[in-house]
């Protein structure tokens, strides 16, 4: 063979580098990796869109509430309000308690021995149920962020691996036949790292605005019920005098 | 997770993701190529004068015996030339072809080679019959004068016999030709049959294969751009430019230089008068000045080191006033071929060495 035709078919080869020959070229376990490892992007990103949006809105959300909350109007007019909206994070603490409030009321036979402790209760599982809600898929962002790297890596010791054994086949170890190869292998660990990594900031910021959320719903609970004992005792000490 | 249509978190990221592979598809569409790695050479940078001296030439120059090929650098490893056993290996291979001929037994290998001799044999022989067969063509004619035409035609026609022959011998060895390429061809389908056999005997069979492999062959080829490349050597070559044939820099000898050195002095002490006291400081004005050929100024002479201490002004100004008088410098004839070499100088006026 003419080695001028060597060398044109050569840079021929090389000259294809692009991401899309990069990815075409790949092995069909590297490709899966790829696939996969951008789709959890997608979905990662997917996450912190939604998570920033909802923790925005319970943000606004609590800021209303506890100013209206505050503002002197009477809890069962704040009540009648909310009790037939849907609510979010303080306001709907502030329902389930009241709810619990009117029905022990309501009955005849109303005991106040165990109304502070079961408001109590109400408020605990209330908030349980808005921080799950707040930080539910959460956990994806950390799976992402640490198992992408992996999944990538495995990828590039899969191309690697396969690029060596074509160089044992081809029994050419010139770089321009083994660089190609290797190029694809490594896509595999940046894609990794690509998703990995928003993952990780993304998971740190929002389980901390999360957990901030959290506090600031039991101080309001803690608050609340706190009211409400004193609203108790005052209608026990009502009841004795009477 | 649930994909509720109030999150639009999956579309904006899927739309991100498509909009940033687009990107990356147009950006990274054609990775950047590696500039071309260049070797280094070291080089010297000469002046006008210098350069113009080498494309001269120095026809008196001493010559040199020519150097081995020339080297740019000294070589980090010896090349060493083809080892003798490959060769051995091509010995053993041709001898079994020849034996081929007859029988494809490889014990018979030795019978060709008395029967090259044998061709190589009839050649000598019809030169020595043509000299015979033309002697007896001038013998028919009796006449005594006709004989000593002969006689002298006789002479020049040896000549013309022998003359010939030599261009006869090297064609004739060649016509054994034909018959070998049959032998040839009948010696490589033999051979196919023998190396088997051979193939137990002698290793360097297998040391033949080993060059002949494919990826050897491609390891071999350059995919390199021819590019100008140092050569190199056991040593790097210092060879004289001699320059073109047409023209001549000759260099000034060392006592020609003192010769004139002492001519430019004696005339600049005349026109120099400078009468200071010589202060603590040690000043030498250092003037740079151009001539033409017959020795006038070309520009204004330049002080290459202005004294720091005003006191020693004067004496810069009187060294620069000392070669605007000796403006019109006189530079003997014999000096003009050089005068490539004196043209610019820096001239020193020393205080002590000028008054003692």
């Amino acid at each position: 063979m003419n080695p001028a035709d060597i060398a044109s078919s050569a840079l021929t080869a090389s000259t294809e580098v692009s991401f899309w020959h990069m990815f075409w070229g790949a092995h069909f376990v590297v490709k899966t990796v790829m696939l996969g490892l951008l789709a959890a992007s997608v979905w990662a990103w997917a996450i912190i869109v939604n998570k920033f949006l909802l923790l925005r809105q319970a943000q606004v959300a609590m800021d209303r509430f506890e100013e209206s909350f505050w503002s002197g109007n009477s809890l069962e007019d704040l009540y009648a309000a909310l009790a037939n909206r849907e609510t979010t994070a303080t306001a709907s603490l502030f329902v389930a308690a009241m709810r619990e409030w009117k029905r022990s009321f309501s009955t005849a036979s109303s005991s106040f021995m165990g109304l502070h402790a079961r408001i109590e209760k109400v408020l605990d599982v209330s908030i349980a149920r808005e921080v799950e809600r707040l930080e539910s898929s959460l956990l994806v962002l950390a799976s992402v962020a640490s198992a992408g790297p992996f999944v990538g890596l495995f990828g590039t010791v899969w191309g690697i691996m396969s690029s060596f054994r074509s160089i044992a086949a081809s029994k050419n170890t010139s770089l321009a036949v083994v660089a190609p190869g290797i190029a694809e292998a490594l896509f595999a660990t940046a894609i990794g790292l690509f998703a990995a990594i928003p993952a990780l900031i993304f998971y740190n910021i929002l389980s901390g605005r999360v957990a901030r959320s959290q506090a600031r719903m039991e101080s309001f609970a803690d608050e609340f019920s706190s009211i409400l004992s004193r609203q108790i005792d005052h209608h026990v000490g009502r009841d004795r005098a009477a | 997770m649930k994909f509720r249509p109030s999150d639009p978190g999956a579309i904006v990221s899927a739309v991100a993701h498509a909009a940033l592979l687009a990107a990356t598809l147009v950006v990274f569409s054609d990775a950047p190529q590696f500039r071309e790695a260049e070797e280094s050479v070291p080089v010297e940078v000469i002046t006008n004068e210098q350069f113009n001296q080498i494309m001269r030439g120095e026809k008196t120059a001493k010559e040199t015996k020519p150097l081995p090929p020339r080297a740019d650098k000294i070589s980090e490893q010896t090349e060493t030339r083809p080892t003798p056993v490959i060769r051995e290996a091509k010995v053993d291979t041709a001898a079994p072809v020849q034996a081929g001929k007859r029988e494809p037994d490889p014990g018979q290998d030795e019978k060709p080679v008395p029967a090259q001799p044998k061709q190589a044999a009839p050649t000598p022989p019809p030169p020595k019959a043509e000299p015979v067969k033309e002697p007896p063509k001038p013998e028919p004619p009796k006449d005594a004068e006709a004989l000593e035409k002969l006689k002298q035609q006789q002479k020049p026609e040896p000549k013309k016999v022998e003359a010939p022959i030599p261009p006869k011998i090297p064609p004739r060895p060649k016509e054994p030709e034909p018959p070998k390429l049959d032998q040839v061809a009948k010696l490589l389908e033999q051979s196919k049959d023998i190396k088997p056999a051979q193939k137990a005997k002698t290793g360097d069979e297998q040391a033949m294969k080993a060059k002949t492999d494919p990826t050897e062959i491609s390891r071999l080829l350059s995919r390199e751009q021819a590019q100008q490349r140092a050569s190199t050597g056991q040593q790097v070559s210092q060879t004289a430019s001699l320059g073109t044939a047409t023209a001549n820099a000759p260099k000034m000898s060392p006592s020609l230089w003192a010769a004139l050195d002492g001519l430019l002095q004696d005339q600049y002490k005349q026109c120099w008068s400078y009468l200071g006291m010589s202060s603590g400081q040690r000043y030498i004005p250092q003037i740079k000045v151009e001539y033409t050929k017959d020795g006038t100024l070309v520009g204004a002479p330049s002080l290459l080191n202005p004294p720091s201490d005003p006191s020693l002004a004067s004496l810069a100004e009187s060294a620069v006033r000392a070669v605007r008088r000796c403006n019109p410098l006189k530079i003997p004839a014999q000096y003009q071929p050089y005068f490539e070499q004196w043209r610019a100088r820096i001239l020193r006026f020393d205080p002590d060495e000028m008054q003692g």
